[in-house]
């Protein structure tokens, strides 16, 4: 009788045990997966306003691809090559504030007169020179 | 002649090679290994293996590598690199009382009294990674680590599509699945196989595969199996691709893993910036105990978004990060000693790891494909695998199982949302955890 009801209380003990873990189980799935629908929520709700609302195009315009406009081909002399034109388009699109619109209509090589420096000299003088 | 004898013989009983070939005095034969000597240099062997895997092989060096060579230090006898500090109370002798009546201090300790009797107070300076780990024993360094995760972290994908937070919580079944399995295999009565509750959640947490949010809750539920669940959770984050593609091939079919997603929608800085904050705000309202871990990385993604702070999300991203994983990596593997490392739980929680880990992937793919079926074929069960947390290494996964069906199809930008929502589910879950089991 004593064995029997010792096995009897380590059963119902295991039986415990067992239950008290379904119930970790039920309670943790539950709490993950209502913490992480309720955000789910959220951002479909905000996502779908963010793509209605007209006053927020300023935002969505700044994820959007820019799509360049087809232009008419740049004028350039012989000696330059696409390659330089390329380069010298990219440097221009650096440099130009925000938003400006604008189109390289040609490419024109500038010749230094006698005795002034070549204009890359002069740049790179200005440049290390520009702390002073 | 014999002055040389001695002082080689004295160098000799007081190194550690005497120490390395004993045997413990105490409980049988396992317990004397794992408690002498002998247990020291089977850890050494172990670790050297663990360097040979984090620079030969790669798996996951940037932790492993640390944790491999904290475990070689603590397990060199003598070397005392994790000795806790700790006072002494030694009882003055009557001369040195009488001295002290007269105003001379015998020793430089200071001394204390109680109950009208005199003690010097001697204090022994713990060792150099004691000192480090405390980082750890009060929850500091995974919390840090967090905030560089959360800084080098794009929530974009998971932004621009919502559902991935489902298969991120989806793919946290495999913790607590786990956590019934360990407490189930207790009732075999055998007391090698017996966890407590606390013991049982933190070798669940494994399933996250998440090794900073491992090494928090383990400190809070069960600090004294804090060096296999360390070396356990970031070995299987390093065997992501070798534990994950059959499961994922098994629970799907070709032409669920053939399933191309749609693109996926441009996502505003607005939302980027708002995303952690909200974040912050709805998870610790709801499980406060998560605030460390959620609110560190949701302060580090909001350092990369905002746009204004670029010194300090550098800093979080790169020397934070780094310096905390070294000190993390090293105190965590020097906890690895032979006498708590060398025990027969130790393999049941490697064997329980891989079933949480397993478990997780199984769940997030399974939610995958109720997705599938409720979207009408729109959603490629593979990105539910990647709910689990081993950014990226489980979004490439997905990516390399789906492009071995279809090899125009490109997921990962797709499964990127899934694991980093898994981020955030299995630091949830962990709070869920310490709040039932703390």
């Amino acid at each position: 009788m004593k064995i029997t009801g010792i096995a009897a209380a380590a059963a119902a003990n295991g039986a415990n045990i067992l239950s008290d873990a379904a119930l970790v189980i039920a309670i943790g799935m539950i709490v993950v997966f209502s913490a992480l629908i309720v955000l789910t929520a959220i951002f479909w709700i905000f996502g779908k306003a963010m793509h209605k609302n007209p006053t927020n195009s300023a935002d969505i315009k700044e994820a959007r691809q820019f799509v360049p406009q087809a232009t008419a081909p740049v004028k350039q002399p012989e000696g330059i090559s696409s390659e330089v034109v390329a380069v010298i388009a990219a440097a221009v699109a650096a440099t130009a504030p925000e938003g400006t619109q604008y189109a390289v209509r040609s490419v024109r090589k500038v010749r230094s007169t006698r005795g002034e420096r070549p204009v890359w000299a002069a740049a790179g003088i200005a440049e290390n020179t520009r702390p002073f | 002649m014999d002055a040389i004898v001695k002082a080689i013989a004295d160098i000799w009983n007081e190194s550690g090679y005497k120490r390395l070939f004993t045997l413990g005095t105490e409980g049988n034969l396992l317990e004397r290994i794992a408690t002498g000597g002998v247990g020291n240099l089977i850890m050494i062997a172990i670790a050297c293996f663990l360097i040979y895997l984090a620079i030969k092989k790669e798996f996951e060096p940037l932790l492993l590598l640390p944790i491999a060579f904290g475990m070689l230090l603590t397990n060199l006898p003598l070397g005392d690199v994790m000795r806790q500090q700790f006072n002494t109370l030694v009882p003055l002798t009557e001369e040195e009382l009488a001295h002290m009546q007269q105003g001379i201090f015998d020793q430089v300790y200071p001394i204390f009294e109680m109950n009208g009797k005199y003690y010097w107070q001697h204090f022994e300076t713990g060792g150099l990674l004691w000192y480090l780990y405390q980082g750890v024993k009060f929850g500091i360094y995974p919390p840090l680590i967090f905030l560089g995760i959360g800084a080098m972290t794009d929530f974009g994908p998971l932004i621009a599509n919502p559902k991935s937070f489902l298969l991120g919580a989806a793919a946290q079944l495999g913790i607590f699945v786990t956590y019934f399995g360990a407490l189930a295999l207790g009732l075999t009565g055998n007391p090698d196989l017996t966890f407590t509750e606390q013991q049982a959640g933190s070798i669940a947490i494994i399933g996250g595969a998440d090794g900073p949010t491992a090494i928090w809750l383990t400190t809070k539920l069960a600090p004294e199996l804090l060096g296999p669940i360390a070396v356990a959770a970031y070995s299987y984050m390093a065997l992501v691709p070798i534990i994950q593609p059959p499961i994922m091939k098994l629970l799907t079919t070709k032409k669920e893993r053939s399933v191309v997603m749609q693109q996926l929608r441009p996502v505003s800085k607005t939302e980027k910036i708002l995303f952690p904050i909200f974040v912050t705000i709805i998870v610790v309202l709801l499980l406060p105990s998560a605030a460390p871990l959620v609110g560190m990385l949701m302060l580090g993604n909001l350092f990369r978004e905002s746009g204004v702070v670029d010194r300090i999300s550098k800093t979080a991203q790169n020397e934070l990060m780094n310096i905390i994983t070294i000190f993390l990596g090293t105190t965590v593997g020097a906890t690895a000693k032979a006498s708590t490392f060398l025990q027969p739980g130790t393999l049941l929680i490697i064997v329980l790891g891989l079933i949480a880990f397993s478990f997780g992937t199984a769940g997030g793919v399974i939610f995958g494909k109720i997705m599938y079926y409720a979207t009408g074929g729109k959603v490629n069960p593979l990105i539910g695998s990647a709910g689990v947390s081993a950014v990226p290494m489980a979004a490439r996964v997905s990516q390399k199982v789906g492009q071995e069906e279809n090899p125009g199809n490109f997921l990962l930008m797709h499964a990127m949302g899934p694991n980093v929502a898994g981020v955030i589910g299995s630091a949830v879950a962990a709070g869920v955890l310490l709040t039932l089991l703390g």
